[in-house]
């Protein structure tokens, strides 16, 4: 038998919730992840264009006003500590940029008192060596670590005259850091803006990203001080590479990685992941 | 001391340039991949491209493995008319052998092939067995491989351009929550595969073809001499003695098959160190036919050449940060982090095996592993293990090179299930009876279910 | 005045290690989440089948009419999945402009009007007609489909009998049949795939046998004679070009564009574009890094790859599998038939296809794929610079 369906619609309005009508299930299928790829419209490219010129013009133009604050929290931070704090000094960055103040923290010669060399070398050696035996994925970065601790110690004892002051450390950070704030632009135009599903988000996950770097470089650098206050310049190896950039390139991962996991949540469809 | 500083600041200088052109070169991969499609599909040839084939597995004491693999390979809905399994039962001390045999004589679609004596490791084997195979194609898997059933369709279907010489698929790791390790190499392994092969193909480079979960051609291969057994990575020398003479690599990135990844760090540090020795073996040797081959554009072998010094990144890594060490120290210091710097963004980024932190995030994208990608950050420990496991390999190399006391030899990446252990991942029953009928020409089409 | 025991300081050390742990907090606890997890991204069971999806919603059909009946005061009985309606019918004839939001099982025909739309999927045991200008979700019918002009398919059609899609429909995935598909000028798919695939104005023609031997000139390659060479010659071929990559393969370094018909004995791959004039015979594989056009009646016995475009003049017979990395051209009456297997045509871009073009097998597209007329046609090889009989613009050949 067959039936004959005729709908019409009613005659009179309707006075009540209107009933929900779907639409065409699934009119898009996202590909099998082999073949995917996004799409780079010409709107998220002047997005990424715009963010990069807004970021780095910000970094350029309020450059002296940001490395105050820096020194400021700085500052604060070495205070709270408790290190004692001799002044605050100008440090030439690279011609276009000027002066910077930075802190100025009187650091130990550590290279001029052998026993204390000697006994903080042993100590973070025996730690080290530690870690080394107890956390096998790490051994190779320890080594890496003991390295560095080795050749400071090296150098404090064979050529004692390299040793410098807060001064000079904090002016080398200061010039890495700036690199980093004007490099991260390009890197958060191409990563975040680009390839996040709503753009807008790409944008403030930029600038967030700009405003823990500039925040995590004075924290790091104030504990680097306040550490050569005590140690000289025995750590400040370690704390050039591994507190530096490589801490640099760590938070940019962990803050690509949320930002991906954002991503890829939202890219293709629940039933694709 | 004024020279001490010169040769550090050469050295730095020398790390960064090539550094920053691997992490160009990975950036470009790394966008290209994202958001360029595909030039290349073959997918929609599966099925229609049926040679007759011959899939040749080599084991050396694999009993734990064994029977997975070959039960795996007989579940392949590929037509047994075209098809033929070789068993190699490589100069195996346990029962991989009688494993083999009892396979053999239940399946005829499976040959038991024994060696029993000769050199080399798994190029020795598979150059023992190839003169027995019949097949146009030959396809390889390893013993810790768990092929799908539409594998074999899959990673033929490339073949039907006549230049192709060999067909890489892509390899994900199965035991991915066993350590904090398997999770890594994960990772890296989908970087390898979804960004940088894929991106590589896309671009008409030379994708590698990594003697597993892949194929050749058979003509191809007896034109260039067949494998090499001396080689630690037989795969990459085949893959470039292929491309220098004017055969293609294709990449098939939706073939993809389970693997089991190193467990532990041990483990993972001797098989980084086989990649590591052979392919800088393979640079030494292949080097000068890569820059004189009349097959290759300009690109694709400064892209091969590339590929095969990959690994020497690490050392130059290495050298790098103690040319920074002494710069730290000297009065140079004003240069130091605009040099330094760079060598942190075109070192540190290189998180992966080879692979950069940003092709690790794009290739967790692709694959939408939005639960994996929060682990990127803890990779630094692994990228570390691998910077030194490389450089004491390569140390080993070039120490043995120089004294003619040979290299690493050959070590057998160490297995870590049992047969039937990886059940939720062999293909057990296969598909539900009654859905599937293949016709004649290999096309399975879902029978209807109305009566 | 620093302190005497620096307390303060290993109170900021504290803080700021675990700051740096912070740094590797998400990831540790991720790990701690996914520790003893099974990977469970590939399917091993897999196994790529053309009419997959068809099939695979006639199974799930199978289950849920298992799912208890209810009365619906509209509808009668009515099984509930989710919020969704799954209503079983004898048959139905829906009227013009009609919609439909319910999941449809018809034991018997089913035909709708003019501009109606089903939002959901429709399984039909007999034969099922839709009328022109309608929407659909998805349909699978047992027996014959006939769609309308311009009616649009979301996903999926498929069909046991003879599908036929109307001039101007516009399917989103794929098109399935185990008899035949009729494709209409102007119907746009992305796939398809059946036993026969035939476009309007097929002459019901297969292909017959080899039409007999013809007087072709033979490529040889070279083996350093002066005959080879001679024949090369008159093949425009330049035989310090040619490389042999393996025993049966070789490389040609430059164009090929012989100036009469060449029959073709080796697997060759060319570096640019190759242009066979009309009635050649490829008996093997052929590739090209550019694009290949092949002039009326040519025979393709192997394979045809290009990076580039493909053109198959006019009457071009085909037995083997034809990929474009670009755009593609079935001109009409070509023909791609294998006694013991199937055809399959696959172009990066679009793949157009004339009228009376006939295979057996499948065409996909990373595009779409569209029956266009004798004039798109044209436009098409304008568009490449070639003529009708796929040589270039700017070559004639001499017979």
């Amino acid at each position: 038998m067959t039936v004959i369906v005729r709908l019409q619609k009613p005659w009179f309005p309707v006075l009540r919730q209107r009933p929900h009508r779907p639409t065409m299930r699934r009119s898009f299928i996202y590909p099998h992840r082999s073949i995917r790829s996004i799409q780079a419209g010409t709107g998220k490219l002047v997005l990424a264009a715009l963010t990069v010129i807004a970021l780095t013009a910000a970094i350029a133009v309020f450059q002296q006003p940001l490395l105050l604050v820096h020194n400021q929290l700085c500052l604060a931070l070495l205070q709270l500590s408790g290190i004692p704090i001799t002044g605050v000094a100008p440090v030439e960055l690279f011609a276009p940029f000027g002066a910077a103040p930075v802190p100025v923290v009187a650091v130990q010669e550590i290279g001029n008192h052998p026993l204390a060399l000697w006994t903080m070398f042993s100590a973070a050696t025996l730690v080290l060596l530690e870690l080394h035996r107890r956390v096998p994925f790490a051994r190779s970065f320890l080594v890496f670590l003991m390295t560095l601790l080795t050749m400071a110690a090296g150098i404090l004892i064979f050529h004692p005259a390299s040793q410098f002051g807060s001064t000079e450390f904090a002016a080398m950070w200061l010039r890495s850091e700036l690199l980093v704030w004007l490099v991260l632009p390009w890197f958060s135009a191409s990563m975040f803006v680009l390839i996040e599903p709503t753009p807008l988000f790409g944008v403030a996950w930029a600038i967030l990203t700009q405003i823990y770097g500039f925040a995590w470089s004075a924290i790091r650098l104030a504990f680097c001080i306040a550490a050569m206050h005590y140690s000289g310049i025995l750590f400040a190896p370690i704390f050039w590479f591994a507190l530096g950039f490589l801490a640099d390139v760590i938070y940019l991962v962990v803050f690509y990685s949320v930002a991906l996991q954002w991503a890829a949540r939202h890219s293709w469809g629940k039933r694709t992941q | 001391m004024l020279v001490v500083i010169l040769i550090a600041k050469i050295c730095l200088v020398f790390s960064v340039v090539v550094l920053t052109l691997y992490a160009v070169r990975h950036y470009v991969f790394a966008m290209s991949r994202l958001f360029l499609k595909h030039p290349r599909e073959w997918m929609e040839f599966t099925g229609f491209m049926l040679p007759r084939t011959t899939v040749l597995v080599a084991m050396h004491n694999e009993e734990t493995v064994a029977a997975d693999v070959l039960q795996a390979l007989v579940e392949c809905d590929y037509d047994w008319e075209k098809l033929e399994i070789l068993a190699i039962d490589d100069r195996s001390s346990d029962r991989t052998g009688a494993i083999i045999d009892e396979f053999a004589a239940k399946y005829p679609v499976i040959k038991a092939v024994h060696r029993e004596s000769g050199e080399g490791g798994k190029g020795g084997a598979l150059q023992f067995a190839t003169p027995l195979a019949t097949g146009e194609v030959l396809l390889l898997f390893d013993a810790d491989y768990f092929p799908g059933r539409a594998m074999i369709k899959q990673l033929v279907a490339p073949f039907c351009d006549p230049q192709i010489g060999a067909v890489m698929g892509r390899v994900v790791p199965h035991n991915t929550g066993r350590t904090l390790l398997t999770e890594l190499l994960s990772m890296e392994r989908a970087a390898g595969y979804q960004v940088g092969q894929q991106a590589r193909y896309n671009m008409g480079l030379t994708p590698q073809f990594g003697g597993t979960v892949g194929g050749v051609r058979a003509t191809a291969l007896r034109a260039v001499g067949g494998w090499n057994p001396e080689s630690l990575t037989e795969d990459t020398d085949l893959t470039f003695r292929l491309v220098v003479r004017g055969w293609k690599v294709a990449y098939a990135n939706r073939a993809e098959c389970y693997e089991e990844v190193p467990e532990t760090w041990e483990v993972r540090r001797r098989q980084i160190a086989r990649w590591a020795t052979g392919h800088t073996d393979c640079l030494h040797r292949l080097q000068s036919s890569v820059i004189h081959s009349n097959a290759l554009s300009f690109f694709g072998k400064v892209d091969a050449l590339f590929v095969l010094g990959c690994y020497l990144t690490a050392p130059v890594l290495v050298l790098g940060w103690l040319a920074s060490l002494v710069l730290f120290f000297s009065p140079q210091a004003h240069y130091v982090p605009a040099l330094t710097i760079a060598l942190t963004f075109a070192g540190y980024q290189m998180f992966g095996n080879q692979a950069t932190f940003y092709e690790l995030g794009v290739a967790a994208l692709l694959d939408g592993a939005a639960r994996r990608v929060l682990l990127m950050p803890l990779n630094l420990f692994n990228f570390f293990a691998s910077t030194g496991a490389i450089c004491r390999a390569l140390f080993r190399y070039y120490a043995g090179k120089l004294s003619g006391s040979g290299g690493q030899g050959w070590q057998k990446t160490r297995r870590y299930r049992e047969n039937g252990n990886g059940k939720g991942f062999a293909n057990g029953h296969g598909a539900p009876p009654g859905l599937y009928s293949q016709g004649a020409n290999g096309i399975y089409t879902c029978r209807t279910t109305h009566v | 005045m620093s302190d005497f025991i620096a307390w303060r300081f290993l109170l900021f050390a504290a803080a700021f290690g675990l700051l740096v742990y912070f740094q590797f907090y998400l990831g540790h606890r991720q790990w701690n989440r996914l520790k003893g997890e099974q990977a469970g991204e590939i399917d091993v069971n897999y196994v790529r089948t053309e009419n997959y999806m068809a099939q695979s919603f006639r199974m799930k059909v199978k289950d849920w009419l298992q799912l208890p009946v209810s009365e619906d005061r509209e509808f009668g009985p009515v099984i509930m999945k989710g919020r969704e309606r799954i209503r079983t019918l004898p048959g139905m004839d829906m009227a013009d402009h009609a919609t439909c939001d319910d999941i449809l099982v018809l034991e018997q025909n089913f035909s709708c009007g003019q501009g109606c739309s089903l939002t959901r999927e429709v399984l039909v045991h007999g034969n099922s007609n839709i009328g022109s200008e309608s929407r659909l979700q998805s349909m699978a019918a047992d027996g014959d489909l006939m769609l309308g002009e311009k009616v649009t398919v979301a996903r999926w059609v498929d069909s046991s009998g003879e599908l036929t899609l109307s001039a101007g429909c516009h399917v989103g995935s794929r098109v399935t049949s185990l008899t035949r598909i009729r494709l209409a000028v102007g119907v746009e798919i992305p796939s398809a795939s059946a036993p026969q695939i035939v476009t309007a104005a097929w002459d019901s023609k297969l292909p017959g046998d080899d039409p007999g031997p013809r007087e072709l000139l033979e490529i040889a390659f070279p083996d350093g004679s002066e005959a080879v060479e001679e024949s090369l010659a008159a093949a425009k071929l330049n035989a310090k070009r040619f490389v042999q990559l393996g025993g049966d393969t070789w490389l040609y370094k430059g164009h090929v564009r012989p100036p009469v018909p060449v029959r073709l004995r080796r697997k060759l791959a060319v570096a640019e574009d190759c242009y066979f004039p009309g009635g050649s015979v490829l008996e093997f594989d052929v590739k090209a890094g550019g694009s290949i056009f092949l002039g009326p009646s040519c025979v393709v016995r192997g394979n045809l790859v290009a990076d580039g475009h493909v053109f198959l003049g006019p009457g071009c017979r085909f037995s083997g599998l034809v990929h474009a990395g670009k755009t593609l051209l079935l001109s009409r009456g070509t023909r791609g038939f294998r006694p013991d297997g199937m055809v399959a045509v696959y172009a990066g871009e679009d793949l157009s296809l004339e009228t009376d073009v006939a295979l057996k097998g499948k065409i996909a597209s990373g595009a779409r794929a569209v029956v266009i007329d004798a004039a798109a046609a044209q436009a098409w090889r304008d568009q490449r610079r070639i003529q009708d009989d796929g040589s270039p613009v700017d070559q004639v050949y001499t017979s």
